[in-house]
């Protein structure tokens, strides 16, 4: 009797070109592919094992995170991830290297996977890291699988670290409309030794803030040290800072902190909200009703050398411009010659994926 | 390959760098035979020292035109042979390349060749900022090696490891190609093969310049040792600590033997007579740490603690530390000769792991000396022996504790590395299709087997489809490899 | 002293190739390469020791400096010193020097070790630096040295006073300083005039038949004494590797530091930039003792410089035999120096201030250069 796993492998090997699909949250994503066969995850719903003593709990990837998070909830801890989209699976959030505001100090997927399986177009299925959060044994094939939209393989099984989970939160606030005052509190907030859970800067109507989320029993009294206007009960504020990273047709920014002001001008220019987490440097622009694909290529204009990545949008706009930003060179080829080893037949989300993967 | 043979190659290295900068006499190559591990020796054909990524590249061409493999090497302090040269190949040095390239402060990046050290990228970026991953030879280890051995280091529970802080490289391929991968920015698009980079142990690219977050240091640092009667007692004030949910800086354990060799070197004032030492390090807000701290210490008593020590300042912090990360070098006062392993397991099998050693040491005769990191189960027990004829006992012992990680759902390695002293484990941890996978993505990089051959995969395998015109491979001829 | 090969080979066996010695290594700093580091070194003096020899593997361990600091680095305690003591007899003993090589080796111990020979030439010194930037300057008239001077008050001890070569040559001055403070601690110093030398510099550069023979005039010389006491680093690092001497060395400083001052320190008000000497810091380990006595002196500042590890390039004839390595660390030591805004630099050794002097000279800033007794005699002078 083959394991999920297999089974899926088994129907990479026998079938024709699939799309992969989670919870379908970022279905609109990626260069628009017609004519493929759906795959689903769904079936691969169990929690494997949980071990709170070890922090470490593995996972299939059709576990939709938040059912997840309530299972490590019960042991007080959490899986360091909040990207938008309650339905998402983790695979998919794994796939598409999703993540929120928790970010600025845990990391993306890649720094909370620490195992994955790997289904692959030959019919077999790959396990690489591990169960233990140091290891270096092999090679590091779960950074490939995050950020890879399922191009590589269909991820089904993830083994992730995982953190206590705060208890009490208070989150700081200082609100400024002038991109450059913003830019100068981020770079500052960055650099003082303040252990934030996160750091996000937020953009809306010509209006602009600082959000710095503490955790712990001293929560509210860091956050007060750092602004006078302090929400205690912030949960609504970080709901929507990670809606603000979805929208009609959303660019993702990959700048440096001290880009922030440079990105918020841009985001003003284009009658765009933003939210970002500060100090990493990584802004979601929300373009609204009418902006299409020449404001992305003006915004990729205007913020060059960053990468300007575009995810929720229109399948015009997706088809008309490159989704993904990455330019041709030694690198792309390199990455067509990863893809020609994994999918030498292009089973796996064909066309996807930047540079005609 | 034999000198004559080489002569073309040495001929072309010569002018790529110069002549100063090319060894081929025996005795200049004897030094270059080990990195840390001294029980495997190979002399290469040739060293050759190139002096920026311009001569990274001529050099790397010029093997690929000769098919002559070859090894990067940094500091050649890895613990796992990964410097190991390939028998009359060539050892590409990096030590000339030292220089920091860039400090961009406001935006927390650092950008290096990759024969600077560890330490020195703290160095450069303090007093105000650090860069956590700091593994026990930071001193001398380079980056370059640091990135091929994704080194982690005590702190690397809470801080995280090389991959976590190495936001872009620019490498060069094994056909002389530059590559960037990555750059200044996070969270870029495109395949994370940067992310495969760390980690693979040279054996996908040379790396000419490396781009580091830096972070700021904490508020607070808060140091304590604590010294228990066994390992276990310690062990149990570990488990204390992190089911309450503290994430301390570090958190490290000395047995025995260990405070023995070491203590004389640090000076730390450690008792000799103590049956573990643990070290734990709080850092972050001055607020929480001074809350978590005592949490600690009454973890600590509460385990049975002899002894809680805190340090009373920076000078006493540095004692403490110096004893923890001299160790294994200290080793060689109290034993004739040493194999240091490397083995990973759940933070909770500990207990079990530790009775299970001593129980293998008793089995064998030879004492066992335990160093490690236990907030995440990376293990470093050294094996010690005496007489010359104990030594293919000692490396059996040293495998049997390897295969008590795996038995307790571990590693084989969390922080030394694969390289040649581990490649014939790596069948134990992995099944066939996982190696498969791993040589897919390294005949990726790689197709012609060049970059650093003979490390990580248990048995030589070749690419399939190489461009260009087919040359069997010698291997390949002599029947002793599969074509892939 | 010399070492069997079993002793050698289990003194190589210490070195368990971490490489912690590297970056205190300043020819691995210099060049980089294995050859050039005492990792790679000791690979090489096993070579040696295996049977087999090449000018490739001579002239790497010639370019040791013999600094140490990877004595004082190595966390496995592997004697370093005693390997590459052992390696460069063998090498006098098994290796050809070409001609040049031979002539002005002996030159150089035709010279150095004969301190009238050394004297003879000090009429010249006012122009001798045109010549040869590592002349020193002239040192001023000095009295000669009493054979013996009295302690000053209850005797603490009696010492012997080894005068030196190049010490008693060029820095008289610095030798009437140190027996008359040690005399005004309570010591009781006598200064006999052999011998001409205690033999380090032979000790260290593979003369090992000729540096036996000094140790042995040295013992006669003190043979009446409770302690034997130099203000030199190379000598006291010297002696204190023959069994028989050892116990009874002590440099200077080290001496002045193990017992409570006696006679009152006055004010010396001068910023000064103390300067290891690799033959006391890394060598014999002394580093706070110097330090001690030249902060207990009132207004004195007394200035760290960066780089205190790293040897200044005089390292015995080594900025003779290798001039321009020696030239490149003495540049950068001076520079170092020169960065804690010092008035005045203190060194504990001939060799040292002879190059310190010459690099300051070089980069137009010659500050004056003493001997941490020279600052003691004059606090306790007045």
């Amino acid at each position: 009797m083959p394991s999920a796993s297999e089974a899926i492998a088994e129907r990479l090997a026998s079938g024709g070109a699939v799309r992969i699909a989670g919870a379908g949250t970022k279905a609109n994503w990626g260069r628009p592919v017609d004519g493929l066969d759906p795959l689903p995850t769904a079936a691969l719903d169990r929690v494997v094992a949980h071990e709170p003593g070890d922090f470490t709990a593995v996972l299939e990837a059709g576990v939709r995170l938040a059912d997840a998070q309530a299972e490590f909830a019960r042991a007080g801890q959490m899986l360091a991830l909040d990207p938008p989209g309650d339905g998402a699976t983790i695979g998919g959030v794994v796939a598409a290297a999703d993540a929120g505001p928790l970010r600025h100090r845990y990391g993306t997927p890649r720094d909370v996977v620490i195992g994955v399986a790997l289904a692959l177009p030959d019919g077999t299925v790959a396990r690489s890291g591990g169960r233990v959060i140091k290891n270096v044994a092999g090679y590091d094939l779960p950074k490939l699988a995050c950020g890879s939209f399922g191009t590589l393989g269909v991820i089904t099984e993830v083994c992730v670290r995982l953190h206590p989970r705060p208890q009490r939160t208070a989150t700081a606030i200082l609100r400024h409309d002038d991109p450059d005052r913003l830019q100068e509190i981020a770079l500052d907030l960055s650099h003082r030794p303040l252990e934030a859970e996160a750091l996000d800067v937020r953009w809306e109507g010509g209006q602009g803030a600082l959000l710095a989320r503490f955790a712990g029993a001293a929560a509210a009294e860091r956050a007060r040290a750092v602004a006078s206007e302090v929400d205690a009960d912030d949960e609504g504020l970080w709901a929507a800072q990670r809606d603000g990273q979805r929208g009609e047709l959303v660019v993702r920014v990959s700048a440096l902190p001290a880009d922030l002001a440079r990105v918020l001008r841009a985001a003003r220019e284009h009658d765009a909200s933003a939210v970002g987490r500060a100090g990493v440097g990584t802004i979601w622009l929300s373009l609204p009703a009418g902006a299409g694909a020449p404001d992305v290529l003006a915004l990729r204009d205007r913020l060059a050398p960053r990468p300007c990545v575009v995810s929720d949008a229109p399948a015009a706009v997706r088809a008309a411009i490159d989704p993904w930003d990455v330019p041709e060179g030694p690198a792309l080829e390199l990455m067509r010659r990863v893809k020609a080893r994994f999918d030498p037949h292009g089973t796996c989300n064909p066309g996807l994926f930047a540079g005609g993967i | 390959m034999a000198a004559a043979e080489l002569a073309p190659l040495v001929a072309r290295l010569r002018a790529a760098v110069g002549d100063a900068h090319v060894v081929t006499h025996r005795h200049q190559l004897r030094t270059y035979e080990s990195d840390g591990l001294l029980q495997y020796a190979v002399t290469p054909g040739a060293v050759v020292l190139p002096g920026s990524a311009d001569e990274v590249r001529a050099v790397v061409r010029a093997c690929f035109e000769a098919g002559v493999p070859f090894v990067a090497r940094g500091a050649g302090s890895g613990l796992s042979g990964g410097a190991l040269p390939v028998a009359g190949g060539v050892v590409i040095a990096l030590s000339r390349m030292r220089r920091i390239l860039e400090v961009d402060l406001p935006n927390q990046r650092v950008v290096v060749e990759p024969g600077v050290t560890n330490l020195e990228v703290s160095r450069a970026v303090a007093p105000t900022h650090f860069y956590p991953p700091d593994p026990s030879s930071q001193v001398v280890c380079t980056i370059g090696g640091n990135v091929a051995e994704n080194a982690g280091g005590a702190h690397c529970l809470k801080y995280g490891f090389t991959t976590t802080y190495v936001t872009g490289a620019e490498a060069v391929l094994s056909d002389g190609t530059a590559v960037s991968l990555g750059g200044a920015e996070a969270d870029r698009p495109g395949y994370d093969l940067l992310g495969t980079l760390v980690g693979s142990e040279g054996t996908l690219a040379v790396v000419t310049r490396v781009t580091l977050r830096v972070v700021p240091v904490p508020e607070s640092i808060r140091t304590l040792v604590a010294f228990f009667a066994t390992p276990q007692a310690a062990g149990e004030a570990v488990s204390a600590i992190v089911s309450a949910g503290v994430v301390p800086g570090a958190i490290e354990m000395m047995d025995n033997l260990a405070i023995r060799a070491a203590e004389p070197v640090a000076h730390a004032g450690f008792p000799l007579d103590a049956g573990a030492a643990l070290l734990v390090e709080l850092d972050g807000s001055r607020a929480e740490v001074e809350r978590r701290f005592a949490d600690v210490e009454r973890f600590c008593a509460a385990a049975g603690a002899g002894e809680v020590r805190v340090a009373r300042h920076e000078a006493e912090r540095a004692r403490f530390w110096k004893a923890r990360k001299a160790a294994f070098a200290a080793m060689g006062r109290i034993a004739h000769a040493y194999l240091v392993q490397d083995g990973v397991i759940p933070r909770t099998r500990l207990p079990e792991v530790l009775a299970r050693i001593q129980s293998l040491a008793g089995e064998y005769g030879l004492r066992v000396a335990n160093v490690f990191h236990a907030g995440d189960g990376n293990l470093h027990p050294l094996v010690c022996y005496d007489a010359p004829e104990d030594a293919a006992r000692a490396a059996e012992l040293s495998a049997r504790i390897l295969d008590a990680c795996l038995e307790a759902g571990g590693s084989i390695t969390g922080e030394h590395g694969v390289g040649h002293d581990k490649k014939a484990h790596m069948p134990k941890q992995f099944a066939e299709a996982d190696l498969a996978a791993f040589q897919k993505l390294r005949c990726a990089f790689d197709p012609h087997g060049l970059a650093n051959p003979g490390k990580v995969m248990p048995t030589p395998r070749l690419c399939g489809e190489v461009p260009g015109r087919y040359r069997p491979h010698p291997l390949e001829e002599a029947g002793l490899a599969e074509r892939f | 002293m010399a070492l069997d090969s079993g002793e050698v080979r289990e003194l190589l066996d210490d070195c368990v190739h971490c490489g912690f010695c590297l970056p205190t290594c300043p020819t691995y700093g210099l060049w980089d390469e294995e050859m050039d580091s005492p990792r790679g070194r000791i690979v090489l003096i096993r070579t040696l020791e295996d049977g087999e020899s090449s000018p490739e593997l001579v002239e790497h361990l010639d370019r040791c400096l013999g600094c140490m600091a990877c004595v004082t680095a190595c966390p496995s305690g592997v004697r370093y010193d005693l390997l590459v003591n052992h390696a460069r007899a063998e090498i006098e003993r098994r290796h050809e020097r070409g001609r040049l090589e031979r002539l002005q080796r002996r030159a150089i111990f035709a010279l150095f070790p004969h301190p009238r020979r050394l004297r003879a030439l000090v009429p010249l010194l006012p122009i001798a630096h045109r010549v040869h930037p590592l002349a020193p300057r002239k040192p001023p008239r000095t009295p000669p040295l009493p054979a013996l001077t009295p302690a000053s008050g209850e005797r603490r001890a009696t010492v012997g006073f080894l005068q030196g070569c190049v010490q008693r040559a060029f820095f008289p001055h610095v030798n009437r300083a140190t027996v008359e403070v040690l005399a005004a601690e309570g010591y009781e110093v006598h200064a006999p005039a052999a011998p001409e030398c205690c033999g380090s510099l032979e000790l260290h550069t593979g003369e090992a038949d000729a540096a036996q023979r000094r140790a042995r005039e040295t013992e006669a010389a003190f043979a009446g004494v409770e302690l034997i006491v130099t203000n030199a680093a190379g000598c006291g690092s010297g002696l204190k590797e023959d069994a028989a001497l050892a116990p009874r060395v002590r440099d200077a400083t080290e001496l002045l530091a193990s017992a409570p001052p006696r006679a009152e320190r006055r004010p010396v008000p001068l910023r000064v930039a103390y300067h290891d000497a690799c033959h006391l810091a890394h060598a014999q380990a002394i580093r706070e003792q110097p330090r001690e006595l030249l902060r207990a002196i009132p207004q004195l500042e007394l200035l760290e410089p960066e780089g205190w590890e790293q040897c200044c390039g005089s390292a015995g004839i080594y900025n003779i035999t290798k001039p321009r390595a020696a030239a490149e660390l003495g540049r950068q030591k001076a520079q170092w120096l020169l960065a804690t805004g010092a008035e005045a630099i203190a060194a504990a050794n001939p060799g040292c201030t002879l190059q310190i002097q010459a690099h300051l000279r070089k980069l137009g800033r010659p500050l004056p250069v003493y001997h941490p007794l020279e600052l003691l005699h004059r606090s306790i002078a007045g």
